[in-house]
């Protein structure tokens, strides 16, 4: 499902959040949000997907699948949202109901949009288990009960299971260690490429981008300062912004890895 | 003098020296606790296996210990331990020689007087109705209590400016004022401002965007530079994060030791499948 964002601004008490920020994201494609704490990426996130503060002012334009969506009712972005459009929160221990068992969580949003019966959504649930790559003795456990990359599986499986054509993951990685960080990651990778859904990955880091998407657009103090393909800006970033991210990755990235591609050198342009 | 060569000094002079800080064939068993869950259910956590299985660790004046591992690897247990917080089921725990066995012992006496720590969530860790000047102060004020109240302030504005951060724009500044690097800034400046003999920093860059990351990382370079004679463990989940600080790195899994050795050894020639993983995790 496509996402255009023209001009967006965002204003809280006065606050600019954001500056006229614009996005394209084409059905199927896979495009990075990244910037540092506070520079409104989460922000860009919340104003498509309709939760934004209430004292919050907005204007621009936000078309999701060629529907303008900015100020629209709650009742149709809860449609959209449920139909269409899948999220991956930041901290799933958070974001997981801790009084419902992992097949409650996973069946919920089937339950909310559509019409199946409780066999069928429990027949799903389970089949969904098996894509995470998670136990089906898993389906009876709370959340408590799992480890943080568990959670965050059922996380991603929650999103996923309505089948929806736009995944939006928000810092899906940065609760968890770093080998949870990977498998996460990679099965995000698998579960994206399986539903030819459009991906925005929201993340601080340039070393877990790459690994996902191929397009990004990076924010800084509520604007967008650069935007291309990933490889490009790794490589020749423009911005200071840009570069200043480029390398941080670079300096906190192991290059000793053992069988995984390096982040690309950065060209001399002197 | 460059970080590498420093480092590789540190290496050789560090494995020479007496420890600081030892903890022999530790083991901690906590005890099962049966968990209520809704609707009645409950499970019992496995109450055999160890949340550490006979660790012995070392740490010397000058040396940089990275602790590595994932969540549940039993890192932050050993830290723990090490500082007295918690007592091993088995093993000890000696500070300068001396035994760190309950809060009376001469060698806890030693280490409470002699360690700064840094936490991994600035904003639980410092208090949010004190300004930075004061929360960085307060170990002196504890500590040395021949300084007068100016001579105080001083070191903790310079403790502020070492970390990093203008002492004229911070030192009033609350934490709810500052971001999270900075807040951090501020936790490590309270841990160095009586000049610990060593700092404990539990994965104090895990809360963090990599910019700040990148900052705190050289925070503790400029630490290391500035008092090298300073010890420092450092708890972390990623390797990359330590690769460029750390003489020594021991990695953990399931409370075992997987790996214990020179940074480049164990980057290099990684004998545990475990290391690989995180190796892969952090390139």
């Amino acid at each position: 499902m496509s996402l255009s964002i023209k001009n967006l601004s965002v204003s809280i008490g006065g606050k600019t959040i954001l500056d006229q920020v614009s996005l394209d994201l084409a059905d199927g494609q896979r495009v990075g949000l990244v910037g540092p704490s506070g520079s409104g990426k989460s922000m860009i996130t919340k104003a498509f997907l309709g939760l934004l503060p209430p004292r919050a002012q907005a204007s621009g334009s936000i078309c999701l699948g060629g529907k303008e969506i900015l100020g629209a009712s709650e009742r149709t972005l809860a449609d959209l949202r449920g139909a269409y459009v899948g999220t991956v929160f930041q901290n799933p221990a958070a974001s997981l109901n801790p009084v419902l068992t992992v097949k409650k969580q996973l069946t919920l949003p089937l339950r909310l949009h559509y019409d199946l019966s409780r066999c069928e959504r429990e027949e799903r649930a389970l089949a969904m288990l098996d894509k995470l790559g998670l136990d089906r003795s898993v389906a009876n456990a709370y959340p408590s009960q799992l480890s943080g990359g568990q959670q965050q599986r059922v996380g991603i499986g929650t999103a996923l299971i309505t089948s929806p054509r736009l995944i939006i993951a928000d810092e899906p990685t940065t609760a968890l260690d770093s080998i949870s960080q990977m498998m996460v990651i990679e099965l995000l990778d698998r579960l994206v490429d399986q539903s030819g859904a459009s991906l925005l990955f929201v993340t601080h880091d340039f070393s877990v981008l790459r690994r996902i998407a191929s397009q990004a657009y990076v924010l800084d103090r509520g604007k967008v300062v650069e935007a291309g393909e990933i490889q490009r800006i790794l490589t020749s970033p423009q911005s200071l912004e840009a570069q200043g991210l480029v390398a941080a990755a670079r300096e906190l990235t192991l290059a000793v890895g053992h069988g995984r591609q390096p982040l690309p050198a950065e060209e001399r342009t002197s | 003098m460059s970080m590498s060569a420093m480092r590789d000094g540190c290496e050789s002079k560090a494995m020479r020296a007496t420890p600081l800080l030892e903890g022999s064939n530790i083991s901690k068993v906590f005890r099962g606790r049966l968990r209520r869950l809704p609707g009645g259910r409950g499970e019992c956590s496995d109450s055999r296996r160890p949340a550490l299985d006979g660790v012995s660790v070392a740490v010397r004046p000058g040396e940089c210990l990275a602790l590595i591992g994932g969540s549940g690897s039993g890192k932050s247990t050993l830290t723990r331990i090490l500082l007295g917080l918690e007592s091993p089921t088995r093993g000890r725990v000696a500070y300068r020689g001396e035994p760190v066995d309950g809060t009376r012992s001469e060698g806890y006496r030693f280490l409470r007087r002699e360690a700064g720590l840094v936490f991994q969530n600035p904003f639980t860790s410092l208090d949010p109705r004190w300004t930075a000047l004061r929360t960085v102060a307060e170990p002196l004020r504890i500590q040395a209590r021949d300084l007068t109240a100016q001579m105080v302030e001083q070191a903790a504005l310079e403790a502020l400016s070492q970390v990093g951060l203008d002492p004229g724009e911070f030192a009033g500044r609350y934490p709810v004022d500052c971001s999270g690097g900075q807040a951090q800034r501020i936790a490590i400046a309270r841990a160095i401002v009586a000049n610990p003999k060593l700092i404990v920093a539990d994965e104090p860059m895990s809360s963090l965007d990599v910019l700040s990351r990148l900052g705190i990382l050289r925070t503790f370079r400029s630490i290391r530079e500035r008092s090298p004679q300073t010890a420092i463990i450092l708890v972390s989940h990623d390797l990359g994060l330590v690769q460029h600080l750390a003489d020594t790195i021991m990695v953990l899994q399931q409370g075992r030791v997987q790996e214990y050795g020179p940074t480049s050894t164990v980057l290099a020639h990684p004998s545990s499948s475990y290391t690989k993983e995180l190796i892969a995790a952090a390139s």
